[in-house]
């Protein structure tokens, strides 16, 4: 993974512009911890800027942030980073596969179609008979 | 009108409400169409008027002291109970499992968070808004959309692990005690506010 040392983290990604994340511009890690400001009385062990240079996700970022990845709304340089470090990760790209099947499962077993004699006493409440 | 109606019985948790819901909603969107701007986003306004519909009608008659409250487990909760991080892509435990649980499984589990979370999980996973749209849908800020999607969908995670334990359709092997260790549950006292992060962001990221 080819990582510039010297590349300064953009500023225009979600979390740099969103209040709660307000702080998570000045590096790739930070907003990592930023993220786990969501389970602030939670695990606490978070990764350094020393344990991974600028640009690169450690499995453990990738288990933070793969709910908001998978969103679409991870930060383009985070976004990128996990996307890197998931091609080259066989135990996260498991994870990536499970949470996405996971959510296909939920989205197609939490529907309830409307019974058709609901729908027929509501267009015609709605005047539409 | 169906993916109205699904959601309004997963907020309302019973088909009589969700009936009234529904046709109320619809009801004051002929009437508001002309606050309709060309350009928005028809489906958002449209669960936007469902939702504060919903919190409007339904929320004070439903709502609990603890309503607020929700137990924080660690990230990839059922992931990490099912053996993940042991197993090969397409494993037979975590297929076994998503093929195994049930509609009503993950219906009740939807129905078993509290308000907030419910409704935040419901707009991004069921009906898959953007943050900023649930943003707006909701009237609160990202940053609250996120921290309710992020803790709503753990909570949703050990709630159908939960309904799976009890029909034992878990693996043996225990994998999770790596994440027991950091999990922070009830008995210690591991309930915070849903809107904590908003709060406490500047604390935890600086």
């Amino acid at each position: 993974m080819s990582t510039d040392p010297n590349s300064q983290p953009s500023q225009d990604d979600v979390f740099a512009a969103s209040p709660p994340f307000a702080n998570a511009g000045d590096g790739f890690t930070s907003s990592f911890v930023a993220v786990d400001a969501f389970n602030p009385a939670g695990p606490q062990v978070i990764s350094s800027p020393l344990d991974n240079p600028p640009g690169q996700a450690t499995c453990l970022d990738v288990h933070r942030s793969l709910s908001v990845y998978l969103d679409g709304e991870l930060a383009p340089s985070q976004s990128a980073a996990v996307q890197q470090h998931l091609g080259t990760c066989p135990s996260c790209q498991t994870a990536q596969a499970f949470q996405m099947q996971f959510r296909t499962t939920l989205a197609a077993k939490a529907l309830d179609p409307m019974p058709d004699d609901v729908r027929a006493r509501i267009t015609k409440a709605l005047g539409f008979e | 009108m169906d993916q109205l109606y699904s959601a309004a019985m997963r907020m309302t948790r019973n088909p009589a409400d969700a009936e009234d819901l529904v046709q109320e909603t619809y009801m004051k969107a002929f009437r508001g169409f002309e606050n309709f701007r060309e350009g928005t986003n028809l489906k958002a306004w449209m669960y936007r008027i469902l939702t504060n519909s919903y919190i409007n009608r339904y929320r004070q008659k439903q709502r609990r002291p603890d309503e607020s409250d929700i137990a924080d487990v660690e990230d990839m909760y059922l992931y990490r109970r099912l053996g993940g991080e042991n197993s090969e892509i397409g494993s037979s435990a975590e297929d076994a499992f998503l093929n195994s649980i049930t509609d009503s499984e993950v219906k009740a589990a939807i129905e078993a968070l509290p308000e907030n979370f419910r409704i935040a999980v419901l707009l991004a996973d069921i009906e898959g808004f953007a943050y900023k749209e649930i943003s707006e849908i909701l009237d609160i800020p990202i940053g609250t959309v996120m921290s309710r999607i992020h803790r709503g969908r753990k909570a949703l995670e050990k709630q159908l692990h939960d309904f799976a334990a009890e029909r034992n359709l878990l693996p043996d092997a225990d994998f999770g005690n790596e994440a027991d260790d950091v999990s922070v549950g009830d008995s210690a006292g591991g309930h915070a506010r849903e809107d904590e992060p908003d709060d406490s962001h500047t604390e935890i990221a600086t």
